[in-house]
């Protein structure tokens, strides 16, 4: 018997499997998941903080993706709609579990003295070592406690354009912001986190 | 260019490790790394950062995790 069946799913780019989908294979959508589970995953539990939340924001993603997936408008990428629906899932998440009650890290900002030169002479190149000082487990431990402790403003917008390594106009995107406003997040995301690095190894106080 | 400039060079430096800073204001600020070996740590200490929080919070999907994704949008689908 000659079949004329298509071909299989997993070779089809991210809007062929769309239009299957919402011809009703389910197969397809499958696949959708199986593509992008790791990367929603990751973006999830970098978002959240821990894996008990991530699994949760993993799960509601993917059901909304499936119910909504009609309101996907392919003049966009999907991995940015995706993204758009896993980090707004992951700050609702967070704002109905009171998250973020732990001391914000402005603390760790450098500091000037009036003459606009840096107020102490810490060792802040230890900061770039960070990696090699650090026991590893220790270190992805604190290193997820330090997004943890971002607030919504920074966190998304670090971890979308450092961590997921998105680009500016991607992140803006997703996060309905203007690129400069993205850049201006970044940056101050980049100098608490530096300094809290620099606090962990001991090099700066 | 002043020689207390390390605050200005903060306020650079995303711009400056991206490679969007004007050429005038990337010599000025490599003059001032050349005499100024806190701001060349912390230059180095923030271009750093985003690869080890990166590197650090990388991590693998638990196939178990997998697993129950796959089982809560079957039952998801199911009742739809």
């Amino acid at each position: 018997m000659t079949t004329t069946a298509e071909p299989p799913v997993n070779g089809k780019s991210d809007l062929a499997l769309i239009a299957r989908v919402r011809a009703g294979d389910e197969d397809a959508f499958d696949a959708l998941v199986e593509r992008y589970q790791d990367k929603v995953y990751g973006l999830a539990l970098r978002l959240s903080g821990n894996s008990s939340d991530a699994e949760e924001i993993l799960q509601d993603t993917f059901l909304q993706v499936y119910r909504k997936l009609d309101q996907f408008r392919e003049e966009a990428r999907f991995s940015t709609w995706l993204y758009r629906v896993a980090t707004n899932t992951a700050l609702m998440h967070g704002r109905s579990k009171r998250r973020h009650q732990a001391e914000p890290l402005d603390d760790y900002l450098p500091k000037f003295d009036e003459t606009g030169t840096f107020a102490s002479s810490a060792d802040f190149g230890r900061a770039a070592r960070a990696d090699e000082l650090l026991e590893r487990k220790q270190l992805a431990q604190k290193a997820l406690e330090a997004v943890d402790r971002l607030s919504d403003l920074y966190r998304a917008v670090f971890v979308l354009r450092d961590i997921e390594d998105l680009s500016t106009e991607e992140t803006a995107e997703i996060l309905g912001l203007d690129p400069g406003v993205v850049r201006t997040r970044l940056h101050r995301a980049r100098l608490m986190l530096r300094g809290y690095l620099g606090n962990l190894v001991g090099g700066e106080s | 260019m002043t020689e207390h400039y390390c605050r200005q060079c903060v306020e650079l430096l995303m711009d400056y490790v991206e490679g969007r800073l004007s050429p005038q204001d990337k010599v000025t600020l490599d003059e001032h790394f050349a005499k100024c070996p806190p701001c060349l740590d912390f230059m180095r200490s923030y271009r750093e950062t985003p690869r080890i929080m990166r590197e650090a919070t990388a991590t693998k999907m638990p196939v178990e995790v997998k697993q129950k994704l796959r089982l809560f949008l079957e039952q998801k689908k199911r009742m739809q």
